[in-house]
This record gives structure tokens, C-alpha cells and sequence, in this order.
């Protein structure tokens, strides 16, 4: 009996000490390691300072927004509180965090690009940081993966280190981004210098595979318009239009070659639009539509690749998005 | 659900608190269902077959008992004919009728043999040689013919062990269903400390190791010398630890049980010989090679060969080496349906012949030139060369095809030059930056931090390996050592797990055989 309860003693010992350096990682790897590499946690840190004051405009969505939308551009308090591949659930539920907790802004700004709808769910990463916003449970039962996104779900919450030895090498190697003021993450290349495709083969390559990989990859179905991503950007419309804010819709440039191969072997981006128009629900938010997809067509020195403007783009992008909210909060839109 | 999965430990756990709950009598059949869900889980198409198979064996062991020497020579060959008919149907007839349809274009020949594609039922290479080794054992009158189905199929289809082994003999497992077994705790110890080390081999090391690996042997012609030396040694570290990171998974959770599976690996890449490396490797399937293959066919040869000597070799000496040479070929051929694995098989045969062929004039020269075995500095050199070779080989196996393998080989040192001008260059202006850079103009195509703890894994493994001494099972290297030695090394293995690894599993490579 006595050997019974030391042993019992001695596993639950164990397993304590086992909790407890769990535990001690998990602290760790956010607050030491993610805090300073993690580009999505550094946006985080923006929040605290919302949070006391007041913000006009709140940016949302991919790496898009990211790259073309720099505050210091605008006259307007705004924050882009955006991440690399984020999509509608995400901004959703984010959304919901950021009216629960600071306070409601005029107006939000959402991409709406030809890939925001295929069914392209790449392996999402950062569940301790979206554990935060997303109900995995929730989303995992919409998304019949509820198995799946109930690991996602103790990962974020109690092991958040697991499997994340990558990101532990970039924090050694000092190895990450960092981004400017409010978010804003300028892209990578020098002011005037044109992107790196070289020859025509190797352009027209980098087209193929950047469209197989936002159209194709992981989308088995080869289906433009997810069902679940259609349900979310409805979710956020109808969420602004109960808070009464206004949404603008903004399709961001892109290159000539880009929209030329998704036209010819996906769809015809028109009737991609006019679709999203029709399954946009009537009783949501007052919303606007800014196209400049086309607008560095014939200036692709203004474009770092294929979908993501550079230095010089997210000057006019951000100037001519800075002077539309004028017009819209003057009543001239 | 693979045994590295997250649904397999909710099963086993479940399996183990029933076991040890419900009445003795009732265990076999609760094993065998337990077996027999878990081989459902994966498919019940492969299920269907190993309980057909299975059948059929089963009855032919019976029915061994009552009749005569002949019949049971005759009840013999079929039941070989079974099992070998069902492994080729399943696994190369597919390759041996591409390979056929091959040649008779290269002949012009119009004809071609029709195509079928089957699922291959996962562990029918390991299954199918346990039941031969029943037949066998039965036919030779070594074991008891096993009256009870139920413990017959639990036999052939005991979980822990059914998708990649080890391949126990008859005679060691089966008395092991029929003995009592209570819950010890030392026992659940050891066999979750074997189980965590198999994990942390196949998790930490081998998966880790495989994108490297893999990038380089599935665009060989993007790479040339460092990158083909690197990935061979890779790939032979990456292959030792998830096979037998498999196997301590395996041999674990039967310990857990109470049922003790035979080892199956011997720290081979200690050995001083390749005949001393497949004492050490795969030990299972190499014993089972020498009693029901190689033992065989030597004695058939040399029963065949009338003189003392025929073209100037003695009759033993032929004994022996077209029985190596037909086991070592059939090896490779067992291994996977392809001529990448049967040339490595050959290679093997042709080693190990020609090693026989001259030891006694090795051992002249030794002494010639005064090297004891013994000596550390031979020792270490017989280790270096025996990996090496060991390695080369696994080229044929880790290859997509017999060119690439032939390319990889051809190419081995070229550009090592350039290599060592660039290695001195980054060795000159040692900074972090400049090691990265040195990895990428020489398209090692890993983050290099990340080798490096890979590195430090592996010889963290080879230690703990060293420590375990002439024992052949982990909980020999902590045997004995005080309470935070013990728990200190359990937990570097969890960690170690849990970060390099994830919750997402990739396939053990020997699963495929």
C-alpha cells in the first residue's frame, strides 16, 4: 500500500514538474521569442495604444492591405491591423474583438482581390496568437474539421511551442520583419528599382505558380467561391452595418501578366465581381467598392511582384484610398 | 491511425486500462479485437485479406498434425504458395508485369501483359513471413501447432507489431498469449520510456532529416558531390531512426502489455563488417532470411555439387555464396517492388560473398602488417568503412530509379573543390551570416541552425546508444541512475519532441515494404 502511494506520489511529482516546464515554454516562446519576431504579435502591440485613444479607420486582411496602405498618408487616425494570409474568418473575428474592446471606428477597409474567395486554406500557423480571437471550436464545426481545429485549439492554448522549432531558429538568427509605424509593413525592395523576374520564361513561370498557388493549391474542389469565406465576408458586412460603419472594398493592384493568366485559365474577373455584388446581403453595411487593380498595369515599376505594390506604389495607394475616405466622411462620395 | 498519431495513443491507453481489467480468459480475444479494429481503422479491405489469408493457414497447421510426412510436405507447399502467391499478387505484380511488358517491347513483342493496379495491404511483408515461419516450425515439428484460432490470428495480426514489425518466431510469441499478465508499473516504465525514445528517433531525427534528403534525391540533377555525401549519410541516419524508432514504438507498447517482441536493432552503425552490420540490423528479418532462406538454399547447393570442388571453389564455399547471393537479392526484392532495391540487395550478397570469399587473406595481412582487431585506430576504421559502404548503398534504396541512383554515384566528387574554397572562405570570416551564406551558394537547402540541432540530436542518440552497453533496449542506458538523471533525460526527450516535431505525422518509410 505504501510502495502504491509513493509510486502515485512520485507520478503525480512528475508530472507536475512536467505541467510546470510546459508551462514555463509556453510563457517563454510568446512573451521572449514570438514577441520580438512574430510579425503578427507586433501588430498586437498597436492595440494597447488604441485602446486609449481613438481610431477612425481599422484595416483589415492580408498581406495586400499590408503592403499598400501606409499611415502616414492618411489624415485620419488609422490602424492596419492586417496579417500575411489572413482571411475572412480571421478578419471576422478580429473584428468582433476589435468592437468589443476599443472603440468603434468609421470606417473599415477590406481587400476584395480575385484569390479572396477561392478555397485555398493553406496550413494556418500561429494558433497561440488566433487562439486569442477565433473560436477554433466554433469554426472547426462550420468548417466540418472540428477535430482538427480542437488541436489547433490546445496548441494555441497550452503547448504553443510545439512543432515550432522554425520559428525559434528565425528569433536566434534574428531572422524577421519588422514593420513601421501602425502596422504598415513596407515591402521589400528600394524605392524605383522594378521587381526581380528576369526573362520572359521565368516571368511567365512565376505567373503559373503563383496562380496554382493562390487558386490551386490545397483547393481540391477548385472552387472560386468557398462557401465559408462567402459566409464571413457577409458575417463582417452585416457585423459593420449593425455598428454602423462603413466598409470599403478595395481591390488592389496587380500585375498586367497576373490578371491576364487568371482571366485565361480561371475565370473572367468581371463576372467574378458582379457575383460577389449578388451574394453581398442588402440589409448590411454601407459599403464602396475602389478598384485599382488595373492601375499599374502599364507601370509595373511600381509593383514589387506579381500582387504586391513597392515602395513607390504604396505612396499613390495610399493617397488615392486617403483622399476617397475624404469624400466619403465629407458626404461627396 | 499511425502508431505516431494522436488517435493512437487514445487507443492504447483505452486497450490498456480494459486489458488489465477483464478476466484472463477473455484477454486473447480482447487483443485480437483490438488488433483487428486497429488494422479496420486503416482500411477493411487489407483487414479482409490478412483474415483470409490467415484462414487458410490456420487450417493447413491443423491439419499438419494428423497426417503423415508427405501430406505435410504437400500441406506445406501450399500454404507457402499461399502466402507467397497472395505477397506477390499484392506487392510486385504490378512491377514484374511493367518490367515484362519492358522487355518484350524491347524485343518488339506486341503483346502486353495486362495491368492491375491492388492496394497493397499495409504489412503484408511482415505478416506473410510470420505465418511462413509458423508453417515451417509446425512442418519441422519445433513449436505446438496452434489449435486456437483466436490466439493464431492475434499471432499474425498483435498490433504493436503489425504494420513493420519485428517478425517474431512462433515459438517465442505465442506461449506468451496463453501466460497470466497483471498491470506492473516498472514494466509500464520501461515500455513508455521505449516508446517516448522510438518517438523522439522517428520525430526529432528522421522526420527532420527527410525534407533535406528527399529535395536532393528527387532533383539529384540540381546538386552535385558535398550535397550527394550528405544526403546518403542523411538518409542512412534518417532510415536507421524511423525504422527503429518504429520498432522501439512497437516493442514498447507490447512491453506495456506484458508481451515481449524480439529486438531488432543492435546499434548497427557500430558494426566493424557488413556481415556484422545485418547481425545488427533488422535483426528479425535477417534471422528469419538465414533460417528459412539462406540455410536452405546453401544446403540444397551443396547436396547438389558432387565434387569436393568445382572450378576451383570448394563446395562449402558455392554453398555459401549462391545462398547469399539468392537470400540477399530476394532481401532486396522484399524490400520493394523495384530493381533500385534489388541491385541494393546484390550489392549486399555480392559484399558479403566477396568478404567471405577473402578473410582468411585478410587476416594474413593483418598480421603481416601487425593490426590487432582490437586495436581502436582499426576499430574506428572498420566503423568509418562499414558505414560508408553501408551508405553508398542506401543510395539505391532512397533513389527513384536505377539512373538517378547511378547519377548520385557518378557525380559524388564533383565540385568538392569549390566546395572546400567556399568552406574555407566562410571558415575564414566565421560569423553566423557567413555559414548561411556558405549553406545557400551551396544549395543545402535547410535552414542551418536547424542542422545543426539535428545534429546535436543525433549524437545525444549515439550516446545514449553507447550507454546502453551490450543491452539492446534504452532502459538499459538509465538503468540504475538516480531519480533526476532518469527524469532530466525523459524530459529532454518530451521537449525535444514536442518542439522539433508537431501534431501532424508523416509516414514511417517502412511501411511501404
Amino acid at each position: 500500500m505504501k510502495t502504491k502511494v509513493r509510486k502515485s506520489l512520485k507520478v503525480g511529482l512528475f508530472l507536475l514538474i512536467l505541467a510546470g516546464l510546459n508551462f514555463l515554454l509556453a510563457r517563454i516562446y510568446e512573451t521572449v521569442i514570438m514577441s520580438s519576431s512574430s510579425l503578427i504579435l507586433t501588430t498586437d502591440k498597436m492595440l494597447k495604444q488604441v485602446k486609449k485613444g481613438k481610431v477612425e479607420i481599422l484595416v483589415l486582411g492580408d498581406s495586400h492591405p499590408w503592403t499598400a496602405i501606409n499611415p502616414i498618408y492618411f489624415k485620419r487616425p488609422l490602424i492596419t491591423w492586417v496579417s500575411s494570409g489572413e482571411k475572412y474568418h480571421h478578419s471576422y473575428y478580429k473584428l468582433k474583438y476589435f468592437l468589443a474592446n476599443c472603440q468603434r471606428p468609421e470606417i473599415v477597409i477590406l481587400p476584395l482581390d480575385i484569390h479572396s474567395f477561392t478555397s485555398n486554406f493553406r496550413p494556418e500557423k500561429d494558433d497561440f496568437y488566433w487562439v486569442k480571437y477565433i473560436n477554433y471550436l466554433e469554426f472547426g464545426k462550420k468548417r466540418n474539421q472540428f477535430s482538427k481545429f480542437f488541436r489547433k485549439y490546445l496548441k494555441g492554448q497550452f503547448f504553443p511551442y510545439v512543432g515550432e522549432s522554425a520559428a525559434i531558429y528565425q528569433w536566434l538568427l534574428k531572422d524577421y520583419l519588422n514593420i513601421t509605424k501602425a502596422g504598415f509593413a513596407p515591402t521589400f525592395l528600394t524605392p524605383g528599382k522594378p521587381g526581380n523576374d528576369v526573362t520572359l520564361t521565368e516571368r511567365q513561370k512565376t505567373v503559373e505558380q503563383h496562380a496554382l498557388n493562390q487558386f490551386y493549391e490545397k483547393n481540391l474542389k477548385r472552387d472560386f467561391f468557398d462557401p465559408l469565406k462567402i459566409y464571413y465576408f457577409n458575417q463582417i458586412l452585416t457585423l459593420c452595418g449593425k455598428n454602423n460603419i462603413r466598409v470599403l472594398l478595395v481591390k488592389f493592384p496587380v500585375k498586367f501578366e497576373y490578371y491576364k493568366y487568371v482571366s485565361e485559365h480561371f475565370f473572367s474577373p468581371e463576372s467574378y465581381y458582379k457575383r460577389i455584388q449578388s451574394i453581398i446581403p442588402k440589409s448590411c453595411a454601407e459599403f464602396h467598392i475602389l478598384d485599382y487593380q488595373d492601375i499599374f498595369f502599364n507601370r509595373p515599376h511600381l509593383m514589387n511582384d506579381l500582387d504586391h505594390v513597392n515602395h513607390d506604389g504604396q505612396k499613390i495607394v495610399s493617397k488615392n484610398i486617403n483622399s476617397e475616405i475624404e469624400r466619403l466622411l465629407q458626404g461627396k462620395h | 491511425m499511425e502508431i505516431q498519431s494522436f488517435a493512437f495513443p487514445v487507443f492504447f491507453v483505452m486497450v490498456m486500462i480494459l486489458l488489465f481489467n477483464i478476466p484472463q480468459k477473455g484477454r486473447c480475444f480482447f487483443l485480437l479485437g483490438s488488433s483487428l479494429f486497429f488494422y479496420y481503422f486503416l482500411n477493411i479491405y487489407y483487414l479482409l485479406i490478412l483474415l483470409a489469408s490467415g484462414t487458410i493457414d490456420y487450417f493447413l497447421g491443423l491439419n499438419m498434425k494428423q497426417w503423415g510426412q508427405k501430406h505435410r510436405k504437400r500441406l506445406l507447399i501450399i500454404g507457402l504458395c499461399n502466402n507467397l502467391l497472395t505477397l506477390f499478387l499484392f506487392k510486385y505484380f504490378q512491377f514484374f508485369t511493367l518490367s515484362l511488358n519492358s522487355l518484350l517491347s524491347t524485343f518488339n513483342v506486341g503483346f502486353k501483359v495486362p495491368l492491375f493496379k491492388f492496394l497493397i495491404p499495409l504489412g503484408i511483408s511482415y505478416y506473410t513471413f510470420k505465418k511462413i515461419s509458423y508453417l515451417v516450425e509446425v512442418y519441422r515439428g519445433n513449436i505446438e501447432i496452434e489449435t486456437h484460432i483466436g490466439r493464431f490470428m492475434l499471432y499474425v495480426s498483435f498490433f504493436p507489431s503489425l504494420l513493420a514489425g519485428p517478425i517474431d518466431r512462433p515459438g517465442k510469441l505465442l506461449p506468451q498469449f496463453k501466460q497470466k499478465c497483471s498491470f506492473d508499473f516498472n514494466r509500464m516504465v520501461e515500455g513508455v520510456t521505449q516508446i517516448v525514445w522510438g518517438l523522439f528517433k522517428k520525430m526529432v531525427i528522421a522526420d527532420n532529416l527527410a525534407p533535406m534528403v528527399n529535395n536532393i534525391f528527387n532533383n539529384p540533377h540540381q546538386f552535385e558531390g558535398i550535397h550527394f555525401i550528405l544526403a546518403a549519410s542523411f538518409f542512412s541516419i534518417q532510415i536507421y531512426c524511423d525504422f527503429s524508432g518504429y520498432s522501439d514504438m512497437a516493442i514498447g507498447s507490447a512491453w506495456v502489455m506484458g508481451i515481449k517482441l524480439q529486438d531488432n536493432f543492435n546499434r548497427p552503425y557500430q558494426a566493424v563488417s557488413i556481415t556484422d552490420f545485418w547481425r545488427r540490423w533488422h535483426i528479425t528479418l535477417s534471422s528469419w532470411l538465414r533460417d528459412y532462406l539462406f540455410l536452405p538454399i546453401s544446403y540444397f547447393v551443396s547436396r547438389k555439387i558432387k565434387t569436393a570442388v568445382w572450378l576451383g571453389i570448394r563446395a562449402d564455399k558455392w554453398a555459401y555464396l549462391l545462398g547469399m547471393t539468392a537470400t540477399m537479392l530476394l532481401c532486396g526484392l522484399w524490400h520493394g517492388a523495384g530493381w533500385t532495391f534489388i541491385i541494393w540487395g546484390g550489392i549486399h550478397g555480392t559484399y558479403i560473398s566477396l568478404a567471405f570469399l577473402t578473410r582468411k587473406q585478410r587476416a594474413k595481412i593483418r598480421k603481416h602488417l601487425k593490426i590487432k582487431k582490437t586495436f581502436l585506430l582499426h576499430h574506428i576504421f572498420s566503423i568509418f568503412l562499414t558505414f560508408s559502404f553501408v551508405s553508398l548503398t542506401w543510395i539505391f534504396f532512397k533513389a527513384q530509379t536505377v539512373s538517378s541512383a547511378f547519377y548520385i554515384i557518378s557525380h559524388f566528387f564533383s565540385g568538392i573543390p569549390q566546395f572546400f574554397v567556399s568552406a574555407a572562405s566562410f571558415l575564414s570570416h566565421l560569423t553566423g551570416q557567413s555559414f548561411a551564406n556558405f549553406l545557400i551558394n551551396n544549395q543545402m537547402g535547410a535552414i542551418p541552425l536547424h542542422l545543426i540541432f539535428i545534429s546535436l540530436a543525433i549524437v545525444f542518440m549515439f550516446i545514449v546508444e553507447r550507454r546502453q552497453k551490450d543491452k539492446l533496449n534504452i532502459n538499459a542506458a538509465i538503468a540504475g541512475k538516480p531519480t533526476w538523471y532518469r527524469w532530466s533525460f525523459y524530459y529532454i526527450l518530451i521537449f525535444g519532441i514536442l518542439i522539433f516535431s508537431g501534431f501532424e505525422p508523416k509516414e514511417f518509410i517502412y511501411f511501404k515494404f
